[in-house]
Parts: C-alpha cells; structure tokens; sequence
C-alpha cells in the first residue's frame, strides 16, 4: 500500500513544473500570492464576509494565467478575482496593486492615483527607491535567477496593512525608501 | 573497610560529625535519585511539550522563508534550535518535497534528516521523538517541518543536578567543617579540660579546677567535676587524720604491748628459775628419802656383818677360832659389803636423770624400785603387792619413770604413817590397755578429800606437815610423765583409798 502511494506522488511530482525553470513572471505570480498569505488586510477592506480578494494589475499584464493560477481559489475565505486597470481610479476595490514596468513613466502619477486605496502596492520598476518614496510597499528585484524584494512597512502599515513580521526577516530591506 | 576499623575509637565530634554528613549525604543521594527518577519518569511528555511547542514557534517563523524561498533565514531559524539541546535533527521540505533547509545539532554529523519526513504528527522511535508538522499560512500549505529529539536534553539536566550535587557537596564539606570546629568549642574541648582535671586529679592534684563557662550539660559536668574535686580534698584530708590518729592509737597499743611481753617474758623467767629451783628441791628431798632408804636397806646388813665381827672375836676369847671360820666370816663380810656396795650403785643409777629415750620393761622398774624401799615398808608394816600381767616395753626415760613410781610409793606411805593405818596395803598393777602400758598405784590409806583432789598436781601444794612435805612430788611426777614422756598421771579415790594411774 506504502509503495503505491509512494509511486503516485512520484509521477505527481514529475508532472509538476519545477520552479527553477519555471519563468521570471510565474515567480513573481508566486511572491504575489504568497504576499496575499502574509499580508493581513484590514476588514474594513472587505465589505462583506463573502466580498472577493480582488488582485489588480495595472499596465501591462506580465503574468498571463500564472497569477491567477499562484493565487488560487482562495486567500482566506474570499474568493479571488485578478483584475486587469485601464485606469487606476477604478483600484479602489483592489487589495493588491501590481504596477506593471510598462507604468514607469507616469509611475507617479499612479502612485499618488492609489495613495487613498487599502491595498498592497507592489512593482517590479527598475528605480526602487523612487517607487518606494512615493508610497510603494513592495519593490520585486532579480536577483540571478531569483526574485527578492524590498519593503516600505512604514507606508503599508500607514494604508492600514499588517505585515507578517517574518516578512521583515526575508526581505532584502524593510525600510525600502526611507532616509535616503 | 579499613577506614571505618577503629571508628569507635574515634573522637565524639568525629562520629557526631560522621553521623551528620552520613545523613545529609543521604538525603542529598535520595534527593538526586527521586529527581533522576522523576526526570526519566515524566521525560517523554515533557520532551513532547517542549518540542511541539518549538515546533510550533519553528513553523510559524520559517512559513515566509519557505514562501519567498529564502533558504538561508530558513537555516538561521532552525540554528535558534541551539537553545533546545533535546533536538538532534531538525529540516524543513519545501511544498515540493525537498529538503529546503535543515539543522544538525552539534556533534551530530553522522546522522542526516530523512528525504522524507513521513506522515504528520509525533512519535516515539526508542528514546527518541520524532515531530512532523505542516508549515501553513491562511489555508495555504507551504511546507513540512520535522524534528528529532532524544534524551540529550535528560542528560544534560543530569550534568545540571551533578554540577548541583558537587556544590551541596562542597558546601556540605565546608558546612561539616565549620561544624567540627563548632563542635571542638563547645564541646569537646570542655570535655578535654575535664578530661585533664580527671587525670590530674587521679595523679593526686586535689586543687585542680574548671572554669564553668556555660550552664549546659558540660557547665553541669565541669560544677560537678569541681564538686568532686573538693570533696575529695576534703575527705582526703579527713582521711589523713584519721590514719594519723589510728597510727598513734597503734604505736600506743605497740608500746603497751611490748612492755607487757616484757613483763611476761619476765615472769616466764621467774617461773624457769623457780622451776629449776624447785628441781633442785624435790633433787635434795629425793637424796634425803635415798639415804632413809640406804640407811634401811644397810641396817640389816650392817647387824649382819657386825655379828660376824663380833662372832670372830668371841671365838677368838674362847680359843675356838678357827681358820676356817675366819674364812667364812671374811668371806660372808666381804659378800655383805659388796652387797651394800651395790646398794649405793643402785642409788647413784637411780638418781642419774637419762639422758635419751630407751625402751624399758616396766615391771622392771617396778620391782627395782620396789626393792629399794620395801625394807623401809617392812619396818612400817606396810605389804606390798605386785600384780604384772605381761611385760611392758616403754620408750622413755626408765630412771624417771621410777622416781616417779618412789614418789607415790613414798606419799602413800607418809599417808599411813601419818593416818596411822592398820593393815597398810600398797598394791600395784601394770598391764596394757590400747597399746598402752598402764601402771596403777593403789592405797587403802583413806583417799584424797574431793575439794583437793584436782589440786594435788599443783607445784607447792601439799597436805603435809609444815617442813615435812616440799609440795614439788606430784608436781615433778606429772612434768615427768605428761611432758617428758608424753603420758598420762592421773589420780581417783577408789574404795578407801587412792589410786593413781601411769599410762605411757
């Protein structure tokens, strides 16, 4: 019985894709999705027990099906929903903000857009500390083949966000931003 | 055990002491065991508890590490197991499976996490627990923490309780010490300076003292020791004079003593001298009865012999001497002067005392002494009579015993004489009886008056006319039979008369 079960999980284990050959924007996909699980989001930010985890990106959508697929279902007890912005001023619903690189120009613009919202504002801009001095949370940096990321806890926290404190710990910088 | 060989030798603060870390060591031991018992007792739950509650801290720790792949904070979290000794092995699989980080506790290199972590929750494999946990966050599983603990953690609190044990013990051996010290203040030095007190006292110091210092069972002992001591001075003392007085008392009774054996040592000697008078006497009164008795035994002869002058000489007036019958006459002369002769040689014997014991016929001594005065009897009508029956041979002195024997012969003729008996009878009888000889003397002279009859043995007394009678007779007669000879003189009134007895 034993080894049967040991044979299925084997052949599970070959059909799944390995993540280190897995692509830039699915890891990404994934540290998003993990950010829905370490981020707590106040329940202000759902009107209703069953109002949806809503994950928006704006610009250009770099993930194709893979941020839908690393989020799930689920986070929590809210179903998920990604939704794509044409405009930032219809991010109000969202609890996390991929800002996609295609914004970088007029990435201001859509920082100050969203400094009202609730969400978790994250971005893989090549100019880190600007992003973060206007209110970016999370800034996703490469780092050879893997993804690491700075945080701006004071702004998240500042929107109302609680973060993991182990989060802190992983991160390459918790103060992304700040006196500099 | 050779440590212990002469324990009961030993001081009392040694064995006070030996008792005291005999027990606190014990209790220590006990203390030790009950908590060793009680570790390895309750060790598997408290071991549970421990690692699942690390586990649980682990896991939630290490859930972002194995979220954004950051394997070595992942590492750095298992490291924090360095404060929990208990867990050997520690890994972290990533949600695919693989060991993502893991933790190896010091000197543990040889044993590795296993490549899979097996099915969720604890178990025990032998002394060892093994812990699978999910790492989750929000629903969403991330990972699988394992952990493998063992008994290090009991051992090492063992260390922990023997590191204790050496400090109770040090403290125990400082504790004991200052104890003993303690102890040789309070007590046994006290009872050292008794001790010396008793022994100067047993050496003869009365005037030895301790100082009371405390009112404790030794304040007591030292009050009672100096009690002692001056109780004993003072019947020492008392006892001194007591001998002092005793001693004089003594040399008193000496003194008294000697100069009554002086005295009587005195008397003794005055005795002798008139004993050795007295001798002298009863020796003259004896050579006076020999010449009565010579004077009677010659008179006979001596008439004899002068008729036989006086024959020669009427025969010669009247011319019939012949020559022959001057023969016969000198010859018959001459047979009577030899006669007499041997007369005064009888005597001489007679009165030489013996010098050594000799056996002796008694009935010879009787019949020579009987001899030498049965002329003088003859004359005082007194008949003597001999009645032997057996000869009997006697060790001793033959010439006393016959001075004895003319004694009562003599005192029994003064006592007709002087009574004027008729009839006069002297009888004596000699036989044996007990292996004894026994000689008898016999008087029908009238007897002894009772009241005298145990006096008459006494030196100077006689019944006898003042100047007749010197009193020494019976007195000498028993000396010579009861001292010298070792016999028996004894006297009776028989049916009118006297009887003495002679047994050698």
């Amino acid at each position: 019985m034993r080894r049967v079960v040991v044979g299925i999980v084997m052949i599970l284990l070959w059909y799944t894709p390995v993540y280190a050959e897995a692509t830039e924007y699915q890891l990404k996909a994934a540290m998003l999705a993990n950010f829905a699980i370490f981020v707590e989001w106040p329940t202000t930010a759902f009107s209703t027990a069953e109002s949806p985890f809503v994950a928006c990106v704006v610009g250009r959508d770099p993930f194709g099906p893979w941020l839908k697929h690393e989020l799930g279902e689920r986070v929590g007890s809210h179903r998920v929903e990604v939704r794509h912005l044409e405009n930032v001023a219809a991010a109000s619903e969202c609890h996390m903000v991929f800002i996609s690189r295609s914004e970088q120009r007029r990435l201001k613009q859509v920082l100050t857009a969203l400094r009202s919202t609730r969400a978790l504002i994250v971005s893989d801009v090549s100019d880190i500390t600007d992003f973060c001095r206007n209110g970016g949370m999370v800034a996703f940096i490469m780092e050879e083949r893997k993804v690491r990321f700075d945080l701006n806890s004071s702004a998240a926290e500042k929107a109302g966000l609680k973060l993991d404190s182990k989060l802190k710990r992983v991160s390459g910088s918790a103060t992304c931003g700040e006196g500099r | 055990m050779p440590l212990f060989r002469n324990a009961h030798n030993w001081p009392m603060q040694r064995k006070l002491l030996l008792i005291i870390l005999a027990t606190i060591v014990v209790s220590v031991l006990l203390v030790t065991a009950g908590i060793g018992a009680y570790e390895i007792a309750t060790y598997r739950q408290r071991l549970l508890r421990e690692i699942a509650g690390e586990s649980v801290f682990i896991a939630a720790n290490s859930a972002p590490t194995l979220a954004f792949d950051d394997a070595q904070t992942a590492r750095e979290i298992l490291d924090t197991l360095k404060g929990s000794p208990a867990v050997a092995v520690a890994a972290l699989y990533g949600g695919d499976g693989r060991i993502f980080a893991s933790y190896l506790r010091s000197g543990q290199r040889s044993v590795a996490p296993p490549h899979n972590p097996g099915p969720e929750g604890e178990r025990f494999v032998g002394d060892s627990l093994e812990l699978v946990r999910s790492v989750q966050k929000k629903g969403h599983r991330l990972g699988t923490l394992y952990l493998r603990a063992d008994m290090a953690n009991v051992y090492q609190r063992f260390t922990g309780y023997a590191g204790i044990l050496l400090v109770v013990s040090l403290a125990i051996a400082g504790g004991a010490f200052f104890l003993q010290k303690l102890l040789e203040r309070l007590i046994s030095a006290p009872l050292l300076r008794l001790s010396r007190m008793a022994e100067d006292i047993a050496g003869g110091d009365l005037t030895t003292h301790v100082p009371v210092e405390s009112a404790d069972e030794i304040g007591q002992l030292a009050r009672a020791f100096n009690h002692m001591s001056n109780e004993l001075a003072r019947s020492y003392a008392e006892l001194e004079q007591r001998v002092q007085e005793r001693t004089e008392k003594l040399t008193r009774a000496l003194n008294k003593l000697r100069s009554e054996t002086e005295e009587r040592v005195h008397a003794v000697e005055e005795l002798r001298k008139r004993e050795r008078l007295l001798i002298q006497q009863s020796r003259l009164a004896a050579m006076g009865e020999m010449l009565v008795n010579i004077s009677h035994q010659w008179r006979q002869p001596l008439n004899v012999l002068g008729l036989r002058l006086q024959e020669l000489s009427l025969t010669y007036k009247y011319g019939t001497f012949s020559k022959e019958l001057l023969e016969e006459n000198v010859a018959k002369a001459m047979e009577i002067i030899q006669h007499m002769s041997q007369t005064i040689n009888d005597f001489q014997d007679y009165l030489a005392p013996n010098k050594e014991k000799k056996y002796f016929s008694v009935e010879q001594v009787i019949i020579k002494t009987v001899s030498l005065i049965e002329e003088n009897f003859k004359k005082q009508n007194v008949d003597i009579e001999i009645i032997s029956t057996g000869d009997q041979q006697v060790n001793g002195f033959p010439n006393e015993y016959g001075q004895v024997l003319l004694n009562l012969f003599m005192n029994a003729r003064d006592a007709f004489v002087e009574r004027g008996i008729t009839g006069a009878r002297l009888t004596v009888r000699s036989w044996a009886e007990e292996g004894r000889a026994v000689v008898t003397v016999t008087d029908n002279a009238g007897g002894i008056k009772e009241e005298i009859l145990d006096k008459i043995f006494d030196a100077y007394f006689t019944t006898k006319e003042l100047g007749k009678g010197t009193g020494v007779g019976l007195f000498m007669s028993k000396n010579i039979i009861e001292q010298n000879m070792g016999g028996r003189l004894s006297v009776r009134n028989v049916n009118g008369g006297a009887e003495f007895r002679i047994e050698v």
